[in-house]
């Protein structure tokens, strides 16, 4: 009894400082923004963390899939946690009691692991298919809350894993968890942070918090998110490149991070981060940057340190980030370019130097003209005046625009040049073609326009490939059911079309009338783009090791044309796009470095695109050769 | 409700009332389809197309529709008014199914119309948007979306305020 | 011979005056131009249909000068536009959570404007009446206590009484309301019904003050006499307004284009617009009119509400379709120019001491956001480097004094500056 006594007595001053602690780390959130320092992962990608109760984090990875435990004092674990084979993709973690995890894939498989890796049990989830993005627990810490991608959905489950209650009406619900009772979700299809109390409200996108932009309070793909003391939210603001820190009422009261351009270092400097996290014990944000392979750390600021980033904001450079998709005319002088984080597309006179931005459209939304993310991109062939179509994928829409563009001499941007012609609604278009009829609604990415006006669009969500005819009148579809998975790009083949699937590795040849596609081998690469070149070849960037490479006419060996991540001459890195024009040059959309590469007939080189990633900035002349 | 007219088992047929009769019910039956026709031929009235002052004629990017747009002449700057008109389809009124946007903006100062507004069909298959006001001077880009089920086609025009 | 010579010689090299306008009346385009800037009858305003009550005029007059409206028992409406010094009191006060400072606006013809607030906030002069007595930064009051001020003072209860009729009664009402921007328990805890009339009396207060709010008229000033000048033809009486500000005019017109935005009676279009003011810190925060439009349309005092006189007529329409836009966030209201001079600092946050550097600021764009840079990539492209030279300048600089009294530009010209308030 005397031990007992003895021992709460000696305890009370450690609780009272741990409390006190807690309060003043808590308090400190609207001061964060010091950087403590880095923790690399390479070559694996970080995407997942948790706190820990007793201080640090959890962060999981994938390629390869890992748990690593980093202290309160920013050390990483000597070796990782190798994840169960089930867990090839994981998206999210919590920490649970005995030092076990809840941790979710993006298969759809969510169960409880143990400090060893090893499966304790599987939890059921929502029912198959879905695509989980993040996890939490659930208001007032009971049960769980998981968001669903592919639907469009948020799931609270019970501690069995049970849906208990779903809500629909978000696009890319990416990041949640609970404050007291109110459960919030960043959806990075409506760039906003949506809340509600799931006893009484449902969820309503028209008064969320947010908006696409970079002004405080505005939010350009919003990710992970994680509270404080069920008083403030932590939001990792992905494409502004820093945190933002919300109040319960929803305002914006603190942000940190600016944008980190060449070198990547850190101090404070974020790229793309997604997932966040905060130690209660020590006050510490935890910030992941998936793209730099590794964790941020970050601490309260120096109340007499100069803080500038206030007015980074406001002298944001916004140089255009090609997405991941572009197009060229055919017989015409235009490239049109998809930017998905500008929600806009934009046309260029392309055979300059420099090519020449003449106009842009859009704007985030779902009016006419505006766009939830735009994707795949091409000319409609054959047509008197340029026509573009582009997929919309947050609206789930076609949009078709004209360019009634002339040169008239020097070149100046022309506002309002490039019109809407018209739109269809995917998603209402399938209810009345029964071949159309899906278990999930469509999501968009490539898009090709054949010269007999077909166009054809990749459905990610349901792995097709959607066809229609200029009016955008439904004609068909093609499937092949275990042989395309994951259709990344798509361009017009002849009589057929030519589709670059990023997770068998292959691409297939579609014709309409035949029911099987032909498949040609790659190796074993990650597709990411095609085309077909004039003398029959096709060429094709690789995502997994940043190349370009050209398989010879009739088959073989694909032969390495660029190659080696990084801004060189002849690097690339993450490479999306190829286009080849009609006299064969090549047009590479180098998007890692925000630029274009050309490889002109004769083999001549040319980079054009945001300067500091030009490889010859210094010479001025950006041009080089491949051999 | 049509009587058969039959034979007596001898032979013997009814008087020639009966063939009045038959001839009389298939008379007001060809006159019952007659007038089922020429109703069906006749969809609601054609609106005569209005010209003249305020008028304007637009048709649709790929010309399935002809918009007939009436704003004041000259709009006025910085007041409301209310945009109107009609919008046709192979020279006929749209069904009143589809719906009708109409908006404003000036893209070279990136911004449309201060206050949205709704774009209402009329009883009589017109359409109105009320509250239209161009609160700057110079072009203004006028755009009328007209959708039908799933798909969505738009007409456009510039006026100049002063 | 040398004397004439050198005589000459002076003549040519002294600096030339600018060559006077001969043309008093001006051309007949630019004539029409600005006879579209005359001052007309502010409209009607049917959500306040006290409007044109002599008696709720008395007693809003009395109520915009009384202290015990607000918190502290020492601050009133007139405390901030203070009648003498044109309803300014020269200073920006901090306002909401992140303590934003926004630039105390007169109040002269405010009842033309069809938004009020720099982020328009407000959707009719009742209802801004209303948001400075709660505000924390401002007159910290509350309702409640309003509402007790009225009943234990009999003059006001006795006016009040006899234009909105009776006072609900005190009865176990809650000290306060809010408390810090926030509905307290005790005020959430009443019946809706009580809650619904001690709101009707607070809306009815705002509404008194209104009435009388709409009869400050600004003064007859130069360029009003001018511009009736123009529409006589009187050529005598054109001839008295000074050269300099006539060519400030035409460069409002013309060059400098400032009547794209500061168009019609009031010199202003009552919209919202980024003008790339370049703001720091805390002030960064300041989203415009996108926070506006939240604000407004969460308010239960809007055109649109039930305290509203016309809930459904074209004012309450207006509120209701207003839509969010992440374009507007940093767009403020394009502020009068009418009645200027005198309410020195400038801009929405009261950051321009004087009317040269607001020309300045227009003219060279200097620290100005570029254009389609800052909150998207669909930024304002409306306004670019205009180059005004130094004769430019001061013409508009006169112009705009032109469109206030003599006295107050003497009183600008003697104190000026902008001395941000941590509070009153």
């Amino acid at each position: 009894m005397t031990v007992l006594l003895l021992l709460l007595l000696c305890s009370g001053p450690v609780l009272s400082n741990w409390a006190q602690n807690s309060t003043e780390a808590e308090d400190g959130v609207l001061s964060l923004g010091h950087s403590l320092g880095t923790v690399s992962f390479a070559p694996a990608v970080p995407v997942a963390i948790c706190s820990l109760e007793r201080g640090g984090f959890a962060v999981l990875t994938e390629r390869p899939a890992q748990l690593w435990i980093i202290d309160s004092s920013g050390e990483r674990d000597a070796e990782p946690v190798v994840l169960p084979g089930a867990i090839s993709r994981p998206r999210g973690i919590m920490p649970l009691s005995r030092g076990h995890f809840m941790v979710v894939d993006r298969s759809g498989v969510l169960g409880e692991i143990d400090r060893k890796g090893r499966w304790v049990r599987t939890l059921p989830g929502p029912a198959a298919p879905w695509q989980p993005a993040a996890l939490a627990r659930g208001p007032g810490g009971k049960g769980w809350l998981v968001t669903d991608l592919l639907r469009g959905q948020v799931h609270h489950l019970d501690a069995d894993g049970l849906v208990q209650n779903s809500w629909s009406g978000f696009i890319e619900p990416t990041g949640i968890c609970a404050i007291g009772e109110q459960i919030w979700v960043s959806d990075r299809g409506h760039h906003r942070l949506i809340r509600f109390d799931p006893r009484t409200e449902q969820p309503d996108a028209t008064t969320a918090i947010g908006d696409h932009g970079a002004a405080p309070g505005l939010l350009a793909a919003p990710m992970g998110l994680c509270s404080v003391a069920d008083r403030w939210l932590l939001v990792s603001d992905r494409d502004n490149h820093r945190v933002q820190v919300f109040g319960r009422h929803g305002i914006s009261m603190h942000s940190f991070g600016i944008h980190s351009m060449l070198p990547r270092i850190a101090l404070g400097r974020l790229h793309y981060p997604t997932a966040v996290a905060f130690d209660h014990t020590t006050g510490v944000c935890g910030v992941i940057e998936p793209s730099e392979r590794r964790l941020q750390r970050f601490g309260v600021r120096d109340p007499e340190s100069p803080v500038p980033a206030a007015e980074q904001w406001q002298r944001v450079d916004l140089v255009s980030h090609y997405g991941a998709y572009w197009a060229l005319q055919r017989g015409g002088r235009l490239l049109a370019v998809s930017e998905p984080d500008s929600e806009r597309i934009s046309v260029l006179v392309r055979d300059l130097e420099n090519p020449f931005e003449v106009d842009d459209i859009g704007g985030h939304g779902s009016l006419p003209t505006r766009f939830r993310t735009p994707t795949g991109i091409d000319f409609v062939p054959g047509t008197a005046v340029p026509r573009i179509v582009v997929a919309d994928r947050g609206n789930r829409r076609l949009q078709m625009f004209e360019v009634p563009w002339r040169w008239t001499g020097p070149m100046r941007r022309e506002p309002a040049l490039i019109r809407l012609v018209r739109s269809v609604d995917l998603e209402q278009l399938a209810r009345q073609y029964p071949s159309w009829h899906a278990s999930v609604p469509p999501r968009l990415t490539a898009l090709a326009c054949s010269e007999s006006g077909t166009i054809a669009v990749c459905d990610d969500a349901n792995a097709r490939i959607l066809l229609l005819d200029a009016r955008f009148r439904a004609i068909g579809v093609f499937e092949a059911p275990g042989l395309l998975r994951e259709a990344t790009a798509i361009s017009a083949d002849g009589d057929g079309f030519l589709v670059a699937d990023a997770q068998s590795g292959q691409l297939l040849r579609f014709v309409p009338g035949q029911l099987v596609p032909e498949l040609i081998e790659t190796g074993s690469t990650m597709p990411v783009g095609v085309d077909r070149h004039p003398d029959g070849s096709i060429w094709f960037t690789n995502g997994a090791n940043h190349s370009l490479l050209r398989i010879p006419p009739g088959g073989g060996e694909a032969e390495v044309i660029l190659a080696g991540a990084g801004t060189g001459e002849r690097q690339l890195f993450r490479p999306r796009a190829v286009r080849i024009d009609e006299d064969g040059a090549v047009w590479v959309l180098d998007h890692g470095n925000h630029r274009g590469v050309v490889i002109s007939p004769t083999g001549e080189l040319r980079h054009f695109g945001s300067k500091p990633y030009l490889p010859a900035a210094a010479a001025g002349s950006g041009k080089g050769r491949v051999q | 409700m049509i009587q058969h007219i039959d034979a007596d088992q001898d032979g013997n047929s009814d008087g020639p009332g009966c063939l009045i009769l038959i001839l009389v019910l298939i008379s007001l039956l060809l006159g019952l389809v007659l007038l089922f026709f020429i109703a069906g031929c006749q969809g609601t009235a054609t609106p005569a197309l209005p010209t003249g002052q305020g008028w304007k004629t637009i048709a649709s990017g790929d010309g399935t529709y002809q918009v007939l747009l009436h704003l004041p002449d000259p709009a006025p700057l910085n007041q409301e008014f209310t945009a109107s008109g009609w919008v046709l389809k192979g020279g006929e009124p749209i069904s009143d199914d589809a719906v009708v946007h109409f908006d404003g903006g000036m893209p070279q100062h990136a911004h449309g119309l201060a206050v949205p507004v709704v774009t209402t069909r009329r009883p009589d298959g017109g359409f109105e948007a009320q509250g239209v006001r161009f609160h700057m001077g110079g072009r203004w880009l006028l755009t009328v979306d007209v959708e039908e089920g799933p798909h969505l086609e738009r007409a456009r025009t510039w006026v100049e305020i002063r | 011979m040398k004397m004439i010579l050198l005589w000459s010689l002076c003549s040519m090299w002294s600096p030339q005056d600018p060559q006077p306008d001969t043309d008093v009346l001006l051309d007949e385009v630019t004539r029409l131009q600005a006879m579209s800037l005359q001052r007309i009858a502010a409209p009607v305003d049917r959500t306040n249909r006290y409007n044109d009550v002599p008696a709720a005029i008395e007693l809003g007059s009395l109520l915009f000068e009384d202290t015990g409206l607000s918190g502290d028992g020492k601050t009133s409406c007139a405390t901030c536009h203070v009648p003498e010094r044109d309803l300014v009191d020269g200073k920006t006060h901090p306002r909401g959570v992140n303590s934003i400072p926004r630039d105390t606006p007169t109040l002269h013809d405010i009842s033309g404007q069809r938004w009020l607030g720099w982020d328009g906030r407000w959707d009719s002069l009742w209802m801004q009446a209303l948001g400075p007595i709660e505000a924390i930064h401002e007159m910290r009051g509350d309702r409640l206590a309003v509402l007790r001020y009225l009943a234990t003072n009999e003059s006001l209860a006795k006016r009040y009484q006899q234009i909105f009729g009776a006072l609900p009664g005190l009865k176990s009402l809650p000290d306060r309301a809010f408390r810090a921007g926030v509905a307290t328990d005790p005020w959430l805890a009443l019946e809706a019904d009580r809650r619904r009339e001690i709101n009707r009396v607070f809306s009815n207060v705002g509404k008194a003050i209104a009435a009388y709010e709409r009869t400050l008229r600004g003064p007859i000033t130069p360029f009003d006499s001018y511009l009736d000048a123009l529409s006589s033809d009187d050529v005598e009486m054109a001839s008295l307004y000074p050269d300099a500000a006539r060519r400030g005019l035409q460069l409002f017109l013309g060059k400098a284009k400032c009547i794209v935005c500061h168009s019609g009676p009031l010199l202003s279009d009552g919209e919202f617009h980024d003008t790339g003011i370049l703001t720091s810190g805390q002030r960064a925060r300041d989203a415009g009119r996108y926070g506006g439009i939240q604000e407004l349309q969460a308010n239960p005092f809007r055109s649109s509400g039930e305290f509203s006189d016309d809930r459904s007529g074209s004012a309450a329409r207006r509120t209701d379709q207003l839509r969010r836009d992440a374009a507007l966030w940093g767009a403020f209201r394009t502020p009068s120019l009418r009645h200027l001079a005198g309410t020195s600092p400038y801009f929405h946050d009261g950051s321009v001491k004087d009317l040269r550097s607001v020309v300045r600021f227009y003219s060279m764009r200097q620290g100005a956001r570029p254009p389609g840079a800052g909150h998207s990539h669909q930024g304002e492209t409306l306004l670019a480097t205009i180059r005004l030279n130094r004769q430019e300048e001061d013409d508009l600089v006169e112009f705009l004094n032109s469109l206030s009294v003599p006295g107050s530009r003497q009183e600008q010209q003697e104190e000026g500056g902008s001395q941000p308030s941590g509070g009153l």
